[in-house]
């Protein structure tokens, strides 16, 4: 058992996923103790998330980019060899097409990832013993009207009668994802904490298709004029029953 | 920064030499190295703080890398690999000889400052303040600026950055900490707050 809080190197290997299992025991069980290094290591996630959103700052142009996949393909070739003018030309609009296809793929890439990470930080935070949210309550009649001025949209909840079995609304904050307002619900499933972020269409595009990072399940879906996207460690089947209810309520 | 102008042609008038692909080794380290351009570039950028320079970089670095593919071992990590080649070719570019004396950094030197006080990192997710962000990392000594992208943005192991920076897994964890407490006081001096 550690006695001391926690060093910054430990919180550094925490985040980075550098710890042996029997070292992340050990790390846990302080943590489920020290108020303090839990709140630190949620702030040094917050730091990591920030920090690569802001890294990616230099995107190479069009054309940038066509003369360096031009220079990996034109390198990987072995044997030289004379071909008309109109196949070069053809040959050379794949590349920019190739580049260009490569740009948009890499660009997806890494705002998806942003994203994923974002939201997993924002259901973390809300896994803290001290995290309490903005509105508690089981209430949707509390909840609902809650938002009212914080969001540029609506949205309804469903009754607790509604909800699947052993699964019950804890409360809600306001929180905010790529800049954008959105409605972060609570649940509780069985002895599970689940959030909810109930954002406007297109919020969640870059994620719609992930189903899980880090240990964590995640269930998005569109229903009204706003999506869903559910994040917790529950089994998916659960993750996707509290959605499906959700979404039938809107 | 702006992109270079298009490198000048150095083929015929009527006809263009080109290359017939040779499907195994050199079709792997298209797989591999294709996907990694714009990060490559990313990181370059960050390295030289030019556009020309960081694509001169990353040019040399492909053509390095495609010369001693046969010397990859695979199954290793593809990325941390094409990095050391990366910075190896930017330490003796005109970008970092031209940069004078790199800042020596004391790696043995205590990082501990453990202050539970609320940060400001929350603020800055909330107002998603990228020119913050940007200042802070420009203001981190290079580097530490290094190890964050390396271990924050391309998510690579301790022991893979302390391969590419050539220096123990220590002193990879030790600038690590270091860093993040540097951009923490960045972030706090210009948003107000402690560190």
């Amino acid at each position: 058992m550690i006695e001391d809080h926690l060093q910054s190197k430990i919180i550094g290997a925490i985040v980075d996923r550098e710890l042996s299992r029997d070292e992340d025991a050990v790390v846990q069980a302080h943590l489920s103790e020290c108020h303090e290094c839990a709140q630190r290591v949620l702030a040094a996630y917050k730091m990591q998330g920030a920090t690569r959103h802001a890294a990616q700052r230099y995107t190479p142009s069009a054309e940038a980019l066509g003369r360096l996949s031009a220079v990996v393909q034109q390198q990987s070739m072995k044997r030289a060899t004379v071909i008309p003018i109109r196949t070069a030309i053809w040959l050379a609009a794949a590349a920019l097409l190739i580049a260009a296809v490569t740009l948009a793929g890499w660009q997806y890439m890494r705002a998806s990832d942003e994203m994923a990470a974002e939201v997993l930080d924002q259901h973390l935070a809300t896994l803290a013993e001290s995290s309490v949210p903005q509105v508690i309550s089981s209430d949707k009649h509390t909840v609902k009207p809650w938002f009212e001025g914080k969001l540029p949209y609506s949205f309804n909840l469903p009754e607790p009668s509604a909800l699947p079995q052993d699964t019950a609304l804890l409360g809600a904050d306001l929180t905010f994802v790529r800049g954008r307002p959105a409605a972060l619900l609570l649940f509780r499933i069985h002895k599970h904490r689940v959030s909810v972020i109930v954002g406007q269409r297109s919020t969640f595009s870059g994620i719609l298709r992930l189903k899980a990072r880090s240990g964590f399940g995640f269930i998005s879906q569109k229903a009204g004029g706003v999506e869903l996207l559910a994040v917790g460690d529950v089994e998916q089947a659960d993750l996707k029953a509290l959605v499906e209810s959700l979404a039938l309520a809107q | 920064m702006h992109p270079r102008p298009a490198a000048s042609s150095m083929g015929c008038s009527a006809k263009i030499v080109s290359m017939v692909p040779e499907a195994s080794a050199a079709g792997g380290f298209q797989d591999l190295a294709l996907p990694l351009l714009g990060a490559l570039y990313n990181h370059a950028c960050w390295l030289t703080r030019d556009a020309t320079e960081a694509e001169d970089i990353v040019q040399e670095t492909l053509m390095k890398a495609l010369r001693a593919f046969e010397t990859f071992e695979r199954g290793s990590n593809f990325k941390a690999w094409i990095y050391r080649i990366l910075r190896n070719t930017f330490l003796t570019s005109r970008a970092a000889l031209g940069g004078g004396r790199p800042v020596l950094l004391d790696d043995d030197a205590e990082t501990e400052a453990i202050d539970p006080s609320p940060t400001p990192e929350a603020e800055v997710i909330r107002l998603d303040r990228l020119d913050v962000l940007w200042s802070a990392l420009e203001q981190l000594a290079p580097q530490l600026r290094e190890v964050v992208l390396l271990s924050d943005l391309e998510e690579l192991k301790y022991r893979e950055i302390a391969e590419i920076l050539d220096v123990p897994i220590g002193t990879v964890m030790s600038r690590l900490a270091r860093a993040r407490q540097a951009l923490r006081k960045s972030l706090a001096t210009t948003l107000g707050g402690r560190a």
